[in-house]
This record gives structure tokens, C-alpha cells and sequence, in this order.
């Protein structure tokens, strides 16, 4: 009996010993000096999620997205959300009528296994995501740059041209020398989608030999941007080691970067803590109390993520009525909402285009020009006068919105928030309808909601890509709202590549007659927090472009 | 005997495709599509559906995934770039069965001990001290554990890794977490059946025989109170790891529980099917070795078919 009664006496020593090992084991180096760069150049950082995929045709989430442009490199490459030249050796030769575009590839450039990326590997790529069999699901992309025939190509209601990718205005005119056309002259954006995952070559023969392989694991790919996967273990992490093959190697001071994957945020919190990783993004009740315990360590950017509301006004006929629009936009106390729910670096917005996305041709931010921090969305005392007018003219007096969200923890907190400032007004109630991801979608296309809490992130660096998806009959308009002074100048824009001041111009126009109708209630622009060790330099995190920058990292002594 | 064995065999096959058919017709009856990409329009969307075959009637749909089934291909996944899931399944169920294991193991050999002890003082202050605990640890759910392990074992006093699945060091905190639920209900029920023994009649004359304590309490007491225990370990077993998802996901293993939540939020179909199938047929498999190891336990119970 005795014997058996003594386990726990036996757990309790063991944990004694090991109190005292761990005192003897934590004997990490920290000399203090800032200056010069550390001996060994790894960086560790912490994924919340693992790659989808590293097929560029199959890839459309932030991760994935991330690894293929740490991994591989298009004719320009994202920095600071500025385009730089790449693999093209610089500025394209422009035809007269712009329609022609004629790039030059850099001397020397190479894949991994040593063989030259050559222009011809570009036509192969763009080909490829532009053709049905190989299952693309981010093409349109090449249809949004205005590639000469794409929308055709990429319309599966047109008999005759879906998936003739061959077709497609891009051709080899040499090895180095790669020719694009287009249905219009060239959008002043072309340049920086080229850094997207779509536009970057691939090896024919690489993909063909590989077949359902390719892109599997890490020997299942072929790189030719600042790093190569050297490792991928599928669930846990990965790891980068520079490419010594990339044309600009020597600007690549990292030579290991490691990923974990950790998709549970105190965890991330508590490895940072434990100079595990390097680096952690923060969220929720993370960011006030590492503002506390870590304060040095805090960095904050905006990005350009709208959130928004929308209103569905082709089912529900009250919602036609616009100062009931009004009312529920001026009823949103936008400014209490990011502070109390994020105080991350989110700011509340009422407009469409975010801010510090994008600079027209006189060189001024998009928000820089009136007004600059957004529409005046009214008072609360505003919000019962509109709602009072809208009363009167819909002859209700009471009123019920279903206001449909994705689920997850955070969208409860989101969701009750919002309706509790709508049911301010008096007599409106909301009704809350949380659904998983592919149910809201649905639910979204089918128009079965009020309001439907959404966000919408950029396709190319460019206004109209936060515009264009409001014109009459978009499948992304999903608030029935037409407006045909809107869907003119959307067109003009479009039409004016040639012109990008009065591109600009249209642009400006349009939300403009977008936020004096209301289609939808816009509420936040997001941003990042995130808490990053003082000896990691030149890490950012771009409203454009990879979510992670850390192609130009370094480490300096620590 | 081998008639019996023959013919559970033959009935867990049938429970299998009758899972397989059940979780197929309700996965899709799953609202909306694999692609859930909101920058896809719905003339897109349904290219997609066609270039993956997933506009064809649901009959055929069926019919074409039993055969590919019985031929031992399950698909390829949609959230994983159209990898193999049979690749997905073997990279990550045997994880969280390591996982499960050595919760199980752990917390089941603990938990006996501790009923054991329990027991054997009855109404005393150790079995109070043991109940409570017990209680205590039913009551408080693994992810709670979690994360007071993690902070103190792991960030305060750094003793262990904080996360990940490489090393022995790195088993520690998760199993720990996921075997104090096991532990407390093997104990309590250990307990009850150890008190119940040791008031029954063989067991006074096995005293009054003269056998050592340690005699009554471990050929006699032990063995028969073993018997209930056995019952609750097989759905323990099943519970566990198909329950270690939030202990996989705060410790950041890589194994299959938060795969398959996932799965099924977002219309991942050869991802559902495979993993319900492996966690199927582990089901139906532990369920049959439970059965069979009340015969080794318990003679009386062994099945004779009737007539041999």
C-alpha cells in the first residue's frame, strides 16, 4: 500500500527538479550593443495558419500569397508599397497608342536549379492561369489590368473564347524580351500587379514533369525571388534560406527566416515573450496589454482593408429609402467602435477608397484630396432627425433589420456592438444572424439579409478597384443599388488609361456620389498592431503586396 | 469464437458505409461551395463547380467516390492546393493519436492508482483530497489546464516549450493538459467499483482465507473493479482524440482536429469524408477490441457463439 500511495509525492519531485533545472538552463546571451549587423541572420516568426497552397493558379489567401512572393519574383517586386523593377531589367518600352508594352528581362537572371527565367516562362505562367483545366481562381486579375482579350477568355459564359488562353495579348518576342498588350491603353496600376503571384513566370517543363506533384512540398517547386523554401512540413512550419541564385542577392541580409505555424493567439503572445519568435501580430485584448508589458517593442500601420456594411435595398423596400440609409450610417458611432473594440491602429471611416493606398498623378494620396479623413457621417441627433423623415415617408413606425455577419468570437463582440447603436433609434430593432463563412456568402448572393457586416481588400493597387464593384449588375454589388451617374463615370474612368488626370478625376467624382447616396455604411479602415524585438530592422508590414515584408530584413547585434 | 469475430467484422463493415453514406448525403446538404473566395463571381464560382465535377447530379457524385474509395483514393482537398487527402490524413492523424495515446495511457494508469487509493481509504481525508481533485479536474475543461500549464510551466518558469510537437519536452504540457480529464474519471469511477468490491462477500472470505492484503486488493479487489473501468475507456478513447482540437491548437500541433473543423466550415467535401472515415473505422475498431477484452478480463463474459 505505501508504495502505491507515493505517485504524487514522485510527480512533486520531479517538478522540483525540474524548477531547478530550468534555473540552471536559461542562460541566453544578451549582450546590449544596437550597432552593426548580428552574426547569425535568422528570423523567426509565427504563421496563424499554414500554407493553403504554393501554387501561384490555386493561391488567393494572405498566406499563401505571402509565401510566393517571399519565394519567387515577378517583373516588379512590392517594397514600401512602391513598385520596383525586378526580374524586368526597368521601365517597358510604351508604344504611341499605349497599347503595346515591351519589356526586357535583366541579364542573368536564374531559377534555383540554375537554368535562366526567361521571357518564355512568363507566357507559360500567364497562360496557365488562364486556362480552365489548370483550375485558376484569382484570373480576372489579368481581365482587371485590361490584357488585351482576357475578359473574354475569362468569361465562361462565352462559348467562343473561354479558355482559349492562347489568346491572351502577352508573347515572347525573344528570351528576354516579353511583349503585353491591351484592349485599351495601359492602366497606370499595370505596374504593381506584375508583383502579384499571378503575374510571375513558371517553368513548363518544371510543372509538366512534376504533375500532380507540383507544388506539394518544398522539392516539388523551383524559386527565383530572395529566398528558397528549404523546408515545408506540412501543419507545423516552414523554413526560407536566402536564394544566392537571385539576381539581387546581395540586398538579402536574412539567411534563415522560420516559420511555426500557431494559430492560437495567446500562444504566439507567449513565445514572443520567450524570445521564441521575433515578431507577433496582435489582436483583441493583446494589444492593450502588451502596450503595457512591452511598449518599446509596439509598431502600428494602417493597411487597406475596408470593413463596411452593406444594404440591401433590392428585397427591402424600406431600405430604398435614403434617409433611412441616413439614419443607420449617422446612428454608427464609427470613432468608439475602433477604440473600444480594437485600438489597434484601425481607424473609423466614411468613405470608400482607404487612405495611404494610393497616389493620383499630382502625386497626392487619394484621401488627400476633400475630403481627407471621410464624409461627414452626422450626429446622433442627426441619426433620430433622418430617422423621423424616414418614418414619415415609409408610413412605419417601427422597423427590424436582420443583420447578417461570418461567425467567430470576435464577430459577437462586432455584431452586438453595431446593433446596439442602431437600436438607438427608437422603434428599430436587429436581429443577428451569424452564419459560417460559406453560408454568408450565400446568403450574401442571394440577398436573404438587411445589413451584411463585409470587408473588401485590393486586387491592384488603385482606387477602382474599391469603385468598380458598385456599378449597376457587379455580382459584387449586392445592395441592388444603381445609380447611373455613378456607373458613367466608373466607365469613363476605365476608359481614360490614357489620361490618368481625368482617370483621377472620375474617381474622385464617383464616391463622391456613392457617399451622397449611401449604398452601404462604411465603418472602418483596418490597421496592424503588432510588437517586433528592437535588433529586427527594416520589417514592414504594407497596405500593398505581401502582408509581411521581409525581403531587405536585418538583424543587428543583440 | 471465430464465428463471433467474423461476424462483428462483418457488421462493422456495414456500420462503416453506412457512415460513409449518411455523412456524404449531410455534408451536401452543407449550404454553399468550396470556393469561397468573395472576389469570385457566381458564373466563376460555377466554373469551378464544373471543373472539379461538383455540378453533377448528386447520385453520380456518390457512386464515382465509392469507387475511387474502394480503391483506396479519397480525393484531394480544396483548402490544401489539391493535395492528396489520404497524404493530409497520414501526415496528421497519426499526430493527435500519439497525442491521444499518451493522454490516455498516462491518465488511465494515474487514474486507476488514484481510485485505487481512494478506495481503499474510503471516507478518510486522502480519498476526500483524492475526489476533490478529481472533481476538479472533470469539472474544469482541458484548454483551461492549457493554459495555466503553458503560462506557468512554460513562460514564467520556462520549463517546458511553450508550443510545438518536436521532443519529449515538447509532450509534456499538452498531455498533461488532456490526461488530468482521463485521470479524474478513471479515478472516480475506480473508486466506486474498488468500494463496491471490497464490501462484497469473495472478498471477506478471501481475508478470512488468510491471502495477504496486498493479495485481496490486487487478484481480487483490482481485477474485478477493473471491469467498469475497461467499459468507459473505449468512448474515453474516442472522446480524446477527436477531442484534442483547442489542446492541438493552443500548443500549436500539428495534428487533425483543427483540420477537420475546418473542413467543414469551409465545404472542404474529401477532407469531411476522409477524416469522418478514419475516425469511423477507429470508432467501430475500439468499440470491438473493448468487447473483446472484457472475455480476457473476465471469463464469464467471454463469448461463446451459443454452442461451442
Amino acid at each position: 500500500m505505501k508504495s502505491k500511495a507515493k505517485w504524487s509525492l514522485v510527480l512533486s519531485f520531479v517538478l522540483a527538479l525540474s524548477l531547478v533545472l530550468s534555473a540552471c538552463g536559461s542562460s541566453s546571451s544578451s549582450s546590449k550593443s544596437t550597432t552593426g549587423l548580428a552574426k547569425d541572420q535568422t528570423l523567426n516568426l509565427a504563421s496563424t495558419a499554414d500554407i493553403p497552397t504554393l501554387d501561384p493558379n490555386l493561391a488567393t489567401d494572405t498566406t499563401s500569397t505571402n509565401v510566393i512572393s517571399m519565394t519567387e519574383a515577378g517583373l516588379t517586386r512590392m517594397h514600401n508599397n512602391k513598385y520596383a523593377w525586378d526580374l524586368a531589367a526597368g521601365a517597358p518600352k510604351i508604344s504611341a497608342d499605349k497599347k503595346t508594352v515591351t519589356f526586357t528581362l535583366r541579364k542573368g537572371i536564374k531559377w534555383s536549379d540554375g537554368k535562366p527565367v526567361t521571357a518564355q516562362d512568363f507566357v507559360y505562367g500567364w497562360h496557365r492561369q488562364n486556362d480552365p483545366a489548370a483550375k485558376p481562381a484569382y484570373n480576372f486579375l489579368f481581365a482587371a489590368s485590361g490584357i488585351k482579350n482576357a475578359s473574354k477568355i475569362e468569361d465562361p459564359t462565352n462559348k467562343a473564347w473561354y479558355g482559349k488562353y492562347n489568346k491572351l495579348g502577352v508573347k515572347a518576342l525573344n528570351s528576354t524580351t516579353l511583349q503585353v498588350t491591351f484592349d485599351a491603353p495601359v492602366p497606370p496600376f499595370f505596374y504593381s500587379i506584375l508583383s502579384q503571384p499571378q503575374f510571375m513566370p513558371l517553368r513548363a517543363d518544371f510543372v509538366k514533369k512534376q504533375g500532380k506533384n507540383f507544388a506539394q512540398g518544398a522539392s516539388n517547386l523551383i524559386f527565383n525571388g530572395p529566398f528558397v523554401l528549404s523546408k515545408w512540413n506540412k501543419g507545423s512550419g516552414w523554413t526560407y534560406k536566402k536564394n544566392p541564385k537571385y539576381w539581387n542577392a546581395k540586398a538579402t541580409k536574412l539567411t534563415t527566416v522560420n516559420f511555426q505555424v500557431q494559430t492560437d493567439i495567446a500562444t504566439r503572445v507567449n513565445l514572443y515573450k520567450t524570445n521564441k519568435i521575433d515578431m507577433v501580430g496582435l489582436t483583441g485584448d493583446y494589444v492593450n496589454a502588451m502596450k503595457k508589458t512591452n511598449a518599446s517593442d509596439i509598431h502600428t500601420a494602417l493597411n487597406s482593408g475596408t470593413f463596411f456594411l452593406y444594404i440591401n435595398q433590392k428585397t427591402n423596400k424600406n431600405l430604398k429609402n435614403l434617409n433611412l440609409r441616413k439614419a443607420i450610417n449617422a446612428a454608427i458611432d464609427r470613432e468608439s467602435f475602433v477604440k473600444v473594440l480594437f485600438n489597434d491602429g484601425s481607424v473609423g471611416s466614411n468613405y470608400v477608397v482607404p487612405k495611404g493606398f494610393t497616389k493620383g498623378p499630382d502625386g497626392k494620396d487619394f484621401r488627400g484630396a476633400d475630403p481627407v479623413n471621410g464624409y461627414s457621417a452626422g450626429s446622433a441627433a442627426q441619426a433620430k432627425a433622418y430617422w423621423n423623415k424616414a418614418k414619415k415617408e415609409l408610413g412605419i413606425k417601427k422597423l427590424n433589420l436582420t443583420f447578417l455577419s461570418s461567425d467567430g468570437a470576435q464577430y459577437k463582440q462586432w455584431d452586438s456592438y453595431l446593433a446596439n447603436q442602431l437600436e438607438k433609434l427608437p422603434g428599430v430593432t436587429v436581429t443577428i444572424n451569424q452564419q459560417p463563412w460559406a453560408n454568408y456568402l450565400k446568403l450574401n448572393q442571394e440577398f436573404k439579409f438587411d445589413l451584411a457586416f463585409s470587408g473588401w481588400f485590393p486586387d491592384y493597387q488603385d482606387p477602382m478597384t474599391y469603385l468598380d464593384m458598385w456599378t449597376t449588375g457587379n455580382p459584387q454589388n449586392t445592395t441592388g443599388w444603381s445609380n447611373k451617374k455613378f456607373d458613367a463615370l466608373i466607365n469613363d474612368g476605365k476608359a481614360q488609361t490614357g489620361n490618368p488626370t481625368k482617370r483621377w478625376n472620375d474617381m474622385l467624382q464617383a464616391e463622391k456620389v456613392m457617399m451622397a447616396d449611401y449604398p452601404i455604411v462604411p465603418i472602418y479602415q483596418s490597421g496592424y498592431t503588432w510588437a517586433q524585438k528592437s535588433y529586427v530592422k527594416d520589417f514592414s508590414m504594407p497596405s500593398y503586396g505581401p502582408q509581411y515584408d521581409f525581403a531587405q530584413t536585418y538583424i543587428t547585434k543583440h | 469464437m471465430g464465428r463471433y469475430v467474423l461476424k462483428r467484422i462483418g457488421f462493422m463493415i456495414v456500420t462503416f458505409f453506412v457512415v460513409v453514406t449518411l455523412t456524404f448525403i449531410a455534408m451536401k446538404m452543407l449550404p454553399g461551395t468550396p470556393f469561397l473566395n468573395p472576389k469570385l463571381d457566381p458564373t466563376q464560382r460555377q466554373a469551378l463547380m464544373h471543373e472539379y465535377g461538383l455540378d453533377q447530379p448528386l447520385a453520380i457524385q456518390y457512386v464515382k467516390y465509392i469507387w475511387e474509395l474502394l480503391q483506396g483514393n479519397m480525393g484531394t482537398s480544396f483548402q490544401y492546393g489539391n493535395e492528396e487527402v489520404t497524404t493530409l490524413l497520414f501526415q496528421k492523424f497519426p499526430v493527435s493519436m500519439n497525442l491521444g495515446f499518451e493522454a490516455i495511457i498516462i491518465g488511465a494508469i494515474l487514474g486507476t492508482l488514484l481510485g485505487i487509493f481512494a478506495g481503499l481509504h474510503r471516507g478518510k481525508f486522502l480519498d476526500w483530497g483524492s475526489m476533490i481533485f478529481s472533481m476538479l479536474g472533470i469539472s474544469i475543461p482541458s484548454f483551461i489546464f492549457a493554459g495555466i500549464l503553458q503560462y506557468f510551466l512554460g513562460v514564467a518558469i520556462p520549463l517546458f516549450p511553450v508550443a510545438g510537437w518536436e521532443g519529449a519536452s515538447s509532450h509534456v504540457l499538452p498531455v498533461a493538459s488532456l490526461a488530468v480529464g482521463v485521470l479524474a474519471e478513471v479515478a472516480i469511477f475506480m473508486r466506486t467499483e474498488m468500494v463496491e468490491v471490497l464490501n462484497q462477500d469473495y472478498i471477506v472470505t478471501a481475508k478470512a482465507k488468510g491471502l495477504s492484503k496486498n493479495a485481496v486488493v490486487f487478484k481480487h479487489a483490482v481485477r474485478n473493479a477493473l471491469i467498469p473501468v475497461v467499459t468507459i475507456l473505449g468512448p474515453l478513447t474516442a472522446a480524446i482524440i477527436t477531442g484534442s482540437l483547442v489542446i492541438e491548437d493552443i500548443f500549436g500541433i500539428p495534428g487533425i482536429g483543427d483540420q477537420y473543423v475546418k473542413s467543414i466550415v469551409t465545404n472542404d467535401y474529401p477532407m469531411i469524408m476522409g477524416t469522418t472515415e478514419l475516425y469511423a473505422a477507429l470508432f467501430i475498431l475500439t468499440i470491438f477490441i473493448v468487447d473483446l477484452l472484457y472475455g480476457v478480463i473476465d471469463p464469464r463474459i467471454r463469448v461463446s457463439g451459443g454452442h461451442n
